[in-house]
């Protein structure tokens, strides 16, 4: 074998071993299964996806939270998509933006009715445009019209 | 009143960038060097133009023109002064023209220093700058314009204001920097094409942007960092790196970047890889493009991302546009570029450069494929999938590790090829080391990626000592130097080759730091006035809890005690919860804020965070994180950048003769 | 739209198209600067002898063998003569 093919043969040897080992992490269940989660509606929730971790996302419904009177950190609420509904429970840390009609994706899993949550994201409101402009455009208290 | 200069001028830049073309166009068919003269002079107009757009918009953020509704946006009466600044890169609009400002900039430069050099490339380099530059003029003037009239049927009277997690010093200059890292590849890649069209397979031109590329791949490290410094400082989840979508899109040019800037010292000294490095500065480009496609187009749900706008579509077209032009032509030019040197030996120094290469692009593609994997899912199979950091550890980590060995073995290898005796000798000693301290790892109970991670790290940190020793032992036995001046000398004397090592042995320690995160331990609770509770070995007693209030927010302030589970007392911490926009009527309005307080040291962080706060009950709620060898991220960090800047400071010449 | 911004207008315009269409004013001229020129043949000769610098520096070290640093230096020390040659053609 010449040096050229030696070092095409080293290098697609590299690039072989390479795309087997991201083909086994993306498929096989065990750590990589976490870190791989279907992100679905609460529609199918119901149905199909009763035990099996997922993700959702959705806003929380106006007045739905509901804190432990005994520990702060235990927390129910409404998630709501479109028309439907889960309620969820989370008793982490929650990220400074949650509160009534934020967007929230949360991951866990769903049983018996009760979404149980242990991740839990804020998405950053305010951070760029387009969910301040949709929020509340300005601060209508000091504008004179 | 909205200001018409600055729209003039972004109208203007885009004339005077389209009149560029066609007079470097003319000089290019007709050889008349006038034309030349006068392109050179549009460019430079152009970018000067899109300078004053820039200050334009700084100037009527600082003023607080609400008229404009990125001032409405984006600043408000009681923002501080250097916010309203930032505020230039905190919104879509704006930032483009911030990206655009940079290339401009950097246009401006390299115009100036290139009047008489480079004079068969230039013509080419500037028509490639201007075409990325055109690019954006076009978005800043017809899709974002950052001076756009507020849309709003009353007076606005003061703006929305930064969001407070922006407004943090370190996003003063984490967004700037990475822009540096992101818009600077421009310039290697403007050279790259330029070579291509002359076929020009000299070794000049690569030395010109050798050090480009190296300031501008230091800015995007330095932004990096800095990303996962802020990251770990201010959003409280106690990491400094979550594989996020956009940090992964400043990630992968990074990567790509860094094999550029080792294979291209293999161009420059062996004249070979010609081919290979013209691939991986086209893909570093397109991939900086991407970056900034990836956090603008909303095409990822990201704590970064811009939502979703009209700009998507335009980016993907002007990425797939620079891949079928740039490899389309390097493939017509393939002949030009190829070496008659051959590589000879797996065991030499070239090819230790080119597996390095082969395993960063391999680690970029990892990413790639994380990264996009949701968005392939989505539209092949209908199913949304999330890829989270698991996935990109487990990945990663061995690829790493292959990466952090080849940084060791590097030095030890010969050029051409190394013979079996030096092998035994190079290798002898780092290879104890190692296993070496693996032994001693397994005996402290330190197993898995962790005592791999460190073991490599005792091999490379050994194999770049005996670098710097045998470079100071020739030169004590040569100049009859102390060691320590031998040890600046050779410094002094081989910048680029051992500002090189100091880079490396950065890595080496960012590397121990991340070995870290194997042992970190958390927990959280709600603590009454006086109660303890323990986190691994320690305990943390909250010993009072006070309310104040400040301009612009409202605190709660917890003293914390931590002691050690034997009884012996650690440190204070004060973490605080804040709530920002406190006095506004709306509850909505108001923004709380968890301000943590850390407290660091060589061996581990303790970390603290004010989750929540019962006044009623006098109840503080925290999270506690104990985050072993985090500081050594940040250490390894001042040294992969000392080193850089020793690795391109410019050389003073002497004028010198051969004998 | 009011005189202020109307004058800074112009007043940009009128110095930026000014400084760009100098050039112009000039009789043609072909390209002064030659790749093939001494300055790209000094900066040239000085990568090689920064190149010969490196190579004495591994030898030294010991990452190159005797016989592949003697080989290469004389190679390096052939192309720095001809660009001498080179160059002392053109400033004759």
């Amino acid at each position: 074998m010449n040096s050229k093919n030696k070092f095409i043969f080293a290098v697609s040897g590299i690039i072989l071993v390479f795309v087997v080992w991201v083909y086994w992490v993306s498929t096989s269940p065990g750590e990589g299964a976490k870190s791989m989660v279907e992100f679905i509606s609460i529609e199918d929730l119901e149905d199909d996806y009763e035990n099996e971790r997922v993700r959702l996302g959705g806003l929380i419904q106006d007045g739905s939270i509901q804190i432990s009177e005994s520990n702060l950190l235990d927390v129910h609420f409404m998630l709501d998509q479109d028309d439907e509904s889960v309620k969820v429970h989370y008793t982490k840390t929650r990220p400074d933006l949650f509160k009534d009609g934020a967007e929230v994706i949360v991951e866990g899993v769903y049983n018996a009715g009760i979404f149980q949550a242990d991740m839990l994201q804020t998405k950053c409101a305010s951070r760029y445009e387009g969910d301040l402009r949709d929020e509340s455009d300005y601060n209508m208290d000091e504008v004179e019209i | 009143m909205i200001p018409v200069a600055g729209a003039v001028s972004l109208n203007l830049s885009l004339a005077f960038g389209i009149l560029t073309l066609f007079s470097i166009g003319f000089y290019i068919r007709n050889n008349d060097f006038r034309l030349f003269l006068t392109g050179q002079r549009l460019s430079l107009a152009s970018s000067g133009l899109s300078l004053i757009a820039t200050i334009i918009l700084t100037n009527e953020l600082i003023i607080g023109n609400f008229d404009l509704d990125y001032v409405a946006h984006y600043t408000s009466n009681e923002t501080p002064i250097i916010y309203k600044i930032t505020a230039l890169w905190a919104g879509q609009a704006g930032s483009m023209l911030f990206w655009l400002a940079i290339l401009s900039l950097y246009a401006i430069v390299v115009v100036l220093q290139n009047k008489r050099e480079h004079i068969t490339l230039m013509p080419w380099v500037i028509i490639v700058i201007t075409i990325v530059q055109l690019f954006f003029l076009g978005m800043t003037n017809f899709v974002t314009n950052p001076f756009e009239p507020t849309n709003a049927d009353f007076i606005v009277m003061n703006g929305n204001g930064l969001n407070p997690l922006l407004q943090n010093p370190t996003m003063a200059i984490h967004p700037p920097m990475l822009y540096l890292g992101y818009v600077g590849f421009t310039i290697p890649f403007a050279f790259a094409i330029a070579a291509l069209i002359k076929k020009d397979a000299s070794s000049l031109w690569v030395k010109t942007i050798r050090r480009w590329t190296l300031v501008t791949w230091l800015f995007l490290g330095i932004g990096i960092i800095l990303g996962g410094w802020w990251a770990y400082l201010e959003l409280g989840w106690g990491g400094y790196w979550a594989w996020d979508p956009v940090e992964n899109a400043s990630f992968m040019p990074w990567l790509t970047g860094t094999a550029f800037v080792h294979s291209i010292i293999i161009q420059e000294k062996k004249n070979m890889l010609k081919i290979w490095n013209m691939i991986l500065i086209i893909l570093t480009f397109t991939l900086c493009i991407f970056g900034t496609f990836l956090t603008r187009s909303g095409i990822m749900s990201s704590v970064h991302s811009f939502t979703a706008s009209g700009l998507g579509p335009l980016f993907f077209g002007f990425v797939i546009l620079i891949l079928i032009v740039s490899y389309g032509l390097l493939y017509v030019r393939r002949d030009h570029f190829q070496t008659e040197k051959r590589l000879e030996s797996f065991t030499s120094r070239e090819s230790g450069f080119l597996f390095n290469n082969v395993i960063f692009v391999v680690m970029c593609f990892a990413v790639f494929w994380g990264t996009i994997f949701p968005v392939i899912s989505e539209a092949v199979r209908g199913t949304k999938i999330t890829v989270g950091a698991p996935f990109f550890n487990q990945i990663n980590i061995p690829i790493g590790l292959i990466l952090l060995f080849l940084t060791g073995v590097g030095p030890l290898l010969a050029w051409r090829n190394t013979s079996k005796e030096s092998l035994i000798k190079n290798f002898t000693l780092p290879l104890i080391v190692a296993f070496l301290s693996a032994g001693v790892l397994l005996a402290l109970n330190v197993r898995g990626n962790a005592m791999m991670t460190l073991a490599l790290s005792s091999f490379v940190f050994t194999s770049i000592a005996i670098e710097f020793w045998r470079g100071i032992r020739a030169r004590t036995r040569k100049f009859d130097e102390s060691i320590l001046s031998a040890l600046f000398q050779l410094i002094r004397k081989n910048r680029s080759r051992y500002g090189g090592y100091i880079s490396h042995l950065g890595i080496v320690l960012m590397f121990v730091g991340f070995s870290g995160h194997a042992f970190d331990i958390e927990n959280e609770w709600g603590l009454q006035i006086g109660s303890k509770e323990t986190v691994g070995n320690y305990e943390v007693e909250l010993a009072a809890l006070s309310e104040v209030e400040r301009p612009n927010h409202y605190a709660y302030i917890a003293d914390l005690n931590v002691y050690t589970t034997a009884g012996e007392f650690v440190t204070e911490l004060h973490p605080e919860k804040r709530i920002y926009f406190h006095r506004d009527p709306n509850p909505d309005k108001r923004q709380p804020h968890s301000e943590l307080d850390i407290y660091s040291t060589l061996v581990r962080d303790i970390y603290s965070i004010f989750t929540g706060v019962d006044p009623k009950n006098k109840v503080g709620y925290f999270k506690i994180m104990i985050n072993p060898l985090v500081q050594w991220v940040w250490i390894g960090s001042y040294f992969l950048i000392i080193g850089t800047v020793i690795a391109m400071w410019p050389v003073r010449r002497k004028k010198y003769e051969l004998e | 739209m009011n005189w202020n911004d109307a004058i800074l207008i112009f007043i940009i315009f009128i110095s930026t198209v000014w400084y760009v269409i100098q050039p112009m004013m000039n009789p043609p001229i072909s390209n002064p600067f030659d790749d093939d020129n001494i300055d790209a043949h000094t900066r040239q000769k000085m990568i090689l002898m920064d190149q010969i610098k490196e190579l004495e520096m591994d030898y030294e070290i010991g990452t190159l063998n005797k016989d592949d640093f003697i080989q290469q230096r004389n190679q390096l020390k052939r192309d720095i003569s001809t660009l001498l040659q080179k160059i002392k053609s053109q400033t004759s």
